[in-house]
């Protein structure tokens, strides 16, 4: 390790895209404490700016040229890095702009609090992506997660957040208990935290599970395999998905979903696929067996959930399996697959929760598949809004979905996994159904015929809720009016699901580019 | 001051602290109770880098445990936060009972 | 056996024997302190490891802090009405086997293996444990240092002081 190294300039440039998130999160917790009360909904342009500057950042991190690496091996701006922040920006874009109106309706009085969180998480999701140290994924994690925790608990006086909020906190921190363990018997095998020494010291050393220092770094690998696996909520390691999912405010659960995934994956690429590439054959067995168990899990899971929310919940624990095959395959075609996959994910889910969040009146409430009967006819934009995210999750030709599908599962075949390719597809075909089942409930079963008020007062949820009359006059309101920001948002996402069905091949390519492919 | 012992015997040690804590978090009920084994785990990390470090002669592993302490002080702060807010709105804690949802 | 190997072996059986009982205890109180118990051997074993600085933060931050936001938060939550009431929950089985199996793995890794190898030992010999050395390391603006993970983790207090804000204005 050489000690001469010194920080420069260049070195905060090649952060550039992580600082410009951190300034909107401190903008906004400033302007926020000057500006009056009834104002604080305009914070979420402050956040929006910084997600365009951080945006900027990355455009001028592709055009630069030099080594990516940055902090003495801390940090790089390498194409993975860059196109996982613009998949993590998508997230984190879309989601600020569903936010206005929804969270004035949940009666917080915190805006400017809520939306200064959401661009530390962003933050912290995107340093983890960026990481090449062992030391810098555990910050970067711990960064991303502990505003999701208090996010998770935002809504005020609302059990299920509160719920939500501490299910997270308490199976995350445990979960980083396992990942800093591993972390620790892998830096006490190689004797390295960063990536490059670690990947130096096993290509150089023969390692197997019961010679030299092998046992240890097996050990470490298990470990830090089962940290991760929480973080991207892959079976078995995913029973506080649901909850979580459900329980938090839907611009939250739809940032959580995309974010989280994206970033832990980067990590599980830097460290298995390229660190830990020279003894595969220890971790590949563990990858594929999860890529299995959360496909066919997370779909016949997800098939007998009667809340839409919570079946999405699920749907993300099944595109978490899709997503584990590009890590099982270990190969650069793999990885190609898993960033596009990404991508397309990023679009098409944050576009159904943007549906799901626009319906929903107060957290929690309209979710049912009930209240989706008849959508059509009510609100037919949002229902084939809807639709079209549910086909592209479902992967029918012509979304995005599917040419994700087609790009992972061509993976397999041509990486000698055939084998995760057919019980992929089988899986797929389980996912049909219940996707099937709520664009059904939209369109062919007529809408309740109760007026909303009575319907609301026959809610079972609503005592357990807690909720005050307030509530129940607004919920007795037929629907509410899409603010304006999340009609851009939907749309924006509409445009990616399709445009990324129709002309996929430019950011595919970037994809391939990211994963070191010509 | 030489490495009193042999450092598997500090690993040892540490291993034995992290199943402990392992032990808590899935067989306790009371949220505070599970948060202290999460600490025991914590600790039993800590344990073992600060012993790489020495056997290695390797610094990375003491700024590791200096931020591991770091984060798990915040991490206190948000747990404990809400933690005790869910007591002001409902009374009572146990894992078992938080149970709203299901499916 | 020189004094140092026993003093190690008095502090490992004070922080297990302390751990079992922060696991076990009925009494949440008690558990709280035998936690404390745990954070001091803790400390006792990295200045064996030559470590004072970690050791010093070690009591400041954990046994300190920690413990003290622990009680507190126990002394607000605790309903007089379910004293004691402190069970084990239904998985104590399933707990019990996967921690066998983690002890065992680890156990078994550990085993393979007498010392920790010399390949993967690095020649910087310096005294890291000291302040001076680790405040070089960690701000050093010339030379190597840790300066980006510093920053990252005032960025998670950061976090801490305004999510604790959040969600204890909430019910306002």
């Amino acid at each position: 390790m050489a000690f001469t190294y010194a920080i420069s300039g260049g070195d905060w440039a090649r952060i550039a895209p992580e600082l410009a998130l951190l300034v909107a999160a401190l903008l906004v917790m400033l302007v926020d404490a000057l500006i009056p009360a009834r104002l604080r909904g305009a914070l979420v342009i402050i956040g929006v700016m910084g997600v365009l500057a951080a945006l900027a950042g990355v455009i001028m991190l592709y055009a630069s040229s030099g080594s990516p690496s940055a902090f003495g091996g801390m940090v790089t701006s390498d194409p993975l890095a860059l196109f996982a922040t613009l998949v993590i920006l998508a997230a984190t874009g879309l989601s600020l702009l569903l936010s206005p109106g929804y969270i004035e309706r949940q009666g917080t009085r915190q805006q400017g609090e809520f939306y200064a969180l959401v661009m530390l998480a962003a933050t912290g999701m995107v340093l983890m992506a960026a990481s090449t140290n062992l030391m810098m994924i555990f910050l970067g994690l711990e960064l991303l997660s502990l505003p999701l925790y208090v996010l998770c608990a935002f809504a005020p006086g609302q059990q299920r957040a509160q719920e939500s909020g501490m299910k997270y906190f308490l199976l995350s921190s445990f979960a980083s208990g396992f990942l800093l363990y591993g972390m620790a018997l892998i830096y006490g095998a190689t004797g390295a935290t960063n990536l490059g020494g670690i990947n130096h010291f096993v290509a150089t050393h023969a390692m197997s599970a019961t010679a030299g220092f092998g046992p240890i770094l097996l050990g470490g690998m298990a470990l830090l395999a089962v940290g991760l696996a929480f973080k991207v909520s892959a079976i078995p390691f995913h029973a506080w998905t649901p909850d979580v999912y459900q329980g938090a405010l839907t611009p939250v659960t739809a940032l959580m979903s995309v974010g989280t995934k994206m970033a832990a994956f980067v990590a599980l690429i830097r460290v298995f696929d390229v660190a830990l590439a020279p003894v595969r054959a220890d971790w590949q067995g563990i990858m594929w067996a999860l890529a299995i168990l959360t496909m066919v899990g997370g779909n016949i899971l997800a098939a007998t959930q009667t809340n839409v929310k919570r079946l999405l919940a699920y749907s993300s624990i099944a595109h978490a399996g899709y997503l584990l095959i590009g890590i099982a395959l270990g190969t650069q075609a793999g990885i190609a697959a898993l960033l596009y996959y990404m991508a397309a994910y990023a679009v098409m889910n944050v576009g159904a929760f943007g549906v799901v969040l626009a319906l929903e009146r107060v957290a929690g409430l309209g979710t049912n598949l009930d209240d989706y009967r008849g959508l059509a006819s009510r609100r037919p934009a949002l229902a084939a809004a809807l639709a079209v995210f549910l086909f592209a999750l479902a992967g029918i030709p012509g979304t995005a979905g599917f040419v994700a599908k087609y790009a992972i599962f061509a993976a397999a075949v041509t990486g000698g996994h055939a084998e995760l390719t057919i019980i992929g597809v089988v899986a797929s075909m389980i996912g049909f159904y219940y996707y099937l089942r709520v664009i059904w409930a939209m369109y062919f079963v007529p809408a309740p015929d109760m007026p909303a008020a009575e319907a609301a007062n026959a809610n079972p949820h609503l005592s357990l809720a807690g909720l005050n009359s307030a509530v129940v006059t607004k919920l007795a309101a037929s629907g509410t009016p899409l603010a304006f920001s999340a009609g851009l948002a939907l749309a924006l996402a509409l445009i990616g699901t399709l445009g990324l069905g129709i002309f996929p091949a430019p950011l595919i390519s970037l994809a391939r580019q990211a994963a070191g492919l010509p | 001051m030489p490495m009193p012992m042999p450092p598997n015997a500090f690993l040892l040690v540490s291993a034995i602290l992290f199943t402990i804590g392992v032990v808590g978090v899935l067989s306790r009920r009371n949220p505070l109770v599970i948060f202290m084994s999460i600490e025991l785990m914590l600790n039993a990390v800590n344990l073992s880098f600060m012993t790489f470090s020495s056997a290695l002669h390797s610094v990375d592993g003491w700024i590791f445990v200096f931020l591991v302490l770091t984060v798990a002080a915040a991490e206190v702060v948000i747990g404990l936060a809400i933690i005790v807010s869910i007591f002001r709105s409902r009374q009572e804690i146990d894992v078992d009972d938080l149970n709203s949802m299901k499916g | 056996m020189d004094l140092a190997s026993i003093v190690f072996l008095v502090l490992a059986a004070i922080l297990v024997g302390s751990a079992l009982a922060v696991v076990t205890l009925r009494n949440i109180v008690h558990a709280a302190l035998f936690l404390v118990l745990v954070f001091g051997a803790a400390a006792g074993i990295y200045i064996l490891l030559n470590a004072e600085f970690i050791a010093i933060v070690q009591i400041l931050v954990y046994a300190g802090a920690v413990t003290i936001l622990i009680l507190f938060a126990i002394m607000l939550t605790q309903n007089p009405n379910s004293r004691g009431s402190n069970p084990m929950n239904r998985q104590a089985l399933i707990a019990a086997f996967i921690a066998a199996a983690l002890c065992a793995g680890i156990i078994f890794a550990l085993s393979q293996n007498n010392a920790i190898s010399a390949a993967a030992s690095q020649a910087v010999t310096q005294n890291a444990g000291t302040a001076v050395a680790i405040g070089n390391l960690l701000y050093s603006p010339t030379s190597y240092s840790y300066v980006l993970p510093f920053e990252i983790a005032t960025l998670v207090l950061l976090v801490a002081i305004v999510g604790a804000i959040v969600i204890g204005r909430e019910e306002d």
